[in-house]
């Protein structure tokens, strides 16, 4: 008797538990961005007719010749875009922990899911890059990878295959929503590394202009698959470094 | 001792499936930021102060300790993309703050789960600036988090927001444009000034401008093409910022699909199939629809693939009629 309300207890703590995680999930999927949003446009303000809606707001002076009175002109947001949905960026987690790392094996990978909300942004680029190499508290380095030796990759536009387990560093593949096309056929990449001289300029990693058939639009989702592999002689130690990913509209 | 025995059983089986559903409490926490507005033009005198006010919002999962900066940018390439030059010093960065009571401009602030903060960006111009334009991202940042003992790559994220200033004492900083290339992109061969495609094919046509004047614009105007049989086409020009000393692919208008669309004569019933010469004429104004630049190009277009696929099978008619006579001889002759 005792034994089944022990069992009936601990089957009530786990489902409570499957439903917490479930509450959390749902907390991150929150926020549609339907909120209306007024920018003061130096006393150039108001109230939105719909929730998802309003048209492009101009303020200090339309009409010409006032500019000279005024003294300024403002435009907010794309002129051809009437949506208010913020532009948004997530990335689903804070860090990446690859544990205890196995040698020559290419399964030492981790992902990590970017979502972009759009809607109020001409086009948009997410950038990445590193701050430097994977480093040890002994200094010891993991390097950044160039790939398979017969088809090499950088970190601006060439991606490469990386299929050997005798190639080593520390790379990504992007996969999804928006993502440039080289990573296409599971190629991967180095991140650019701000440790580097001259010191490289982060990269598009997913994003969309106009000219590239951009739609403004929610939930553009890509996943970012990222890549360790070290050979046997890599000296032991935990090895870290941070990776920046930096959203940005077009103009 | 057998019921203690599976009374251990079950509570290792439960905390070790406990475990599993839980992962790694920092892996599991997501970070976001969202900003309004994505865009901010600004035409100003010298001498001016305005301000605008910024919406940052955290979507993610975590506190986060944010900063802010100002940033100056130029284009990345012609699609519109920006490089943050972090290496360029600001040398107008006086010009900007916070106006908000509790917050400068590059102070670290706490920005709660959910929480929004507005940021209200004050641009006070002196009187003795410079008449120019000056391109800038107001970029909020957030710290990462340190964890000790975890071999990992920990992320930051950063969003921003494009300002685009223009200062001048009269409204009308002297703009210029130049049609740097207009073409059909999908054109099989050119003769001269004819360019040639392919009757089943969308002509898609390429105009790139470049800013040569001093300061940004918006071409407005659009993309005209006529037929000999006098049926006309007209493609709305997209009204994308031009930054000083740059090129840009200008896109269209769809009014059909309220997007921005590849400047491509689309297919229906009127125009699906193209034959003969045309005329494309681009005529546009900066920042106003006038005719103050414009160009025209011209194009045949014919059924080439039709021709050919046609001329292929009547070949391969003639080939097999041809082998069956070939081997009605070799038959009599044996």
């Amino acid at each position: 008797m005792k034994i089944k309300i022990f069992l009936i207890f601990l089957l009530l703590c786990l489902l409570s538990s499957l439903f917490l995680k479930e509450t959390r999930a749902q907390s991150s999927l929150k926020s549609p961005n339907y909120e209306i949003t007024l920018p003061n446009l130096n006393m150039v303000s108001g109230n939105a007719d719909s929730p998802g809606y309003k048209m492009g707001v101009t303020g200090g002076q339309t009409a010409p010749g006032l500019y000279s009175s005024t003294g300024y002109k403002i435009k907010a947001g794309f002129q051809y875009i009437h949506s208010i949905i913020p532009f948004s960026f997530q990335i689903d987690s804070l860090a990446l922990d690859f544990g205890i790392l196995t040698p020559q094996v290419l399964t030492n990978e981790k992902t990590l899911t970017l979502t972009v909300n759009s809607g109020s942004a001409g086009g948009y680029q997410i950038l990445a890059r590193e701050n430097d190499n994977l480093k040890s508290t002994a200094l010891s380095e993991i390097p950044d990878t160039s790939c398979d030796l017969g088809d090499t990759c950088d970190y601006q536009v060439n991606a490469g295959t990386w299929t050997q387990n005798t190639t080593y560093g520390f790379g990504y593949n992007m996969a999804g929503t928006d993502v440039p096309t080289e990573f296409s056929g599971g190629k991967f990449k180095r991140f650019a590394n701000a440790a580097n001289i001259p010191t490289e300029n982060p990269t598009k990693v997913m994003g969309l202009t106009p000219a590239e058939g951009h739609e403004a639009g929610k939930n553009k989702i890509a996943t970012m698959t990222l890549r360790i592999n070290i050979d046997n002689i890599q000296a032991a130690g935990v090895y870290q470094n941070i990776l920046s990913f930096t959203a940005l509209p077009t103009y | 001792m057998k019921k203690i025995k599976l009374k251990i059983f079950f509570v290792f089986f439960i905390f070790s499936l406990l475990y599993l559903l839980f992962p790694n409490k920092i892996e599991a926490q997501s970070l976001g930021l969202s900003l309004y507005p994505p865009l901010l033009e600004v035409m100003i005198k010298p001498g001016k102060t305005i301000t605008q006010v910024y919406q940052l919002n955290n979507q993610g999962e975590n506190d986060l300790v944010i900063t802010s900066k100002i940033l100056v940018f130029e284009p990345a390439d012609e699609l519109g993309n920006v490089r943050i030059k972090t290496d360029a010093s600001l040398a107008m960065s006086d010009w900007f703050s916070f106006q908000n009571t509790d917050l400068n401009l590059g102070d670290n602030f706490v920005l709660k789960i959910g929480q929004e903060q507005q940021v209200v960006l004050k641009i006070k111009v002196p009187e003795n600036a410079l008449e120019d334009d000056y391109y800038l991202t107001l970029l909020f940042e957030s710290l990462p988090e340190l964890t000790l003992n975890q071999g990992n790559t920990q992320n930051k994220i950063q969003i921003g927001a494009n300002l685009l200033l223009t200062v001048s004492e009269t409204g009308e900083p002297p703009r210029k444009a130049e049609i740097a290339e207009f073409k059909i992109k999908n054109a099989w061969f050119k003769i001269g000034s004819w360019q040639f495609i392919d009757s089943f094919v969308n002509p898609l046509i390429i105009l790139r401008v470049k800013n040569i004047g001093r300061s940004l614009f918006k071409p407005m105007g659009t993309i005209n093409v006529s037929g000999w049989t006098g049926g006309k086409y007209l493609l709305e020009l997209l009204p994308e910022n031009i930054l000083t000393n740059s090129l840009r692919q200008s896109q269209c208008f769809s009014t059909d699909q309220n997007q921005p669309s590849p400047c491509q004569l689309e297919t229906n019933w009127k125009n699906k199939f193209l034959i003969g010469p045309y005329q494309v004429k681009v005529t546009f104004g900066l920042d106003k629809i006038s005719e103050d630049y414009q160009q025209t190009l011209h194009f045949f277009a014919f059924p080439f693939t039709l021709i050919v696929t046609l001329l292929f099978i009547i070949l391969v008619f003639y080939l097999i009629k041809k082998y069956s006579r070939f081997k009605d001889n070799l038959d009599k002759s044996v």
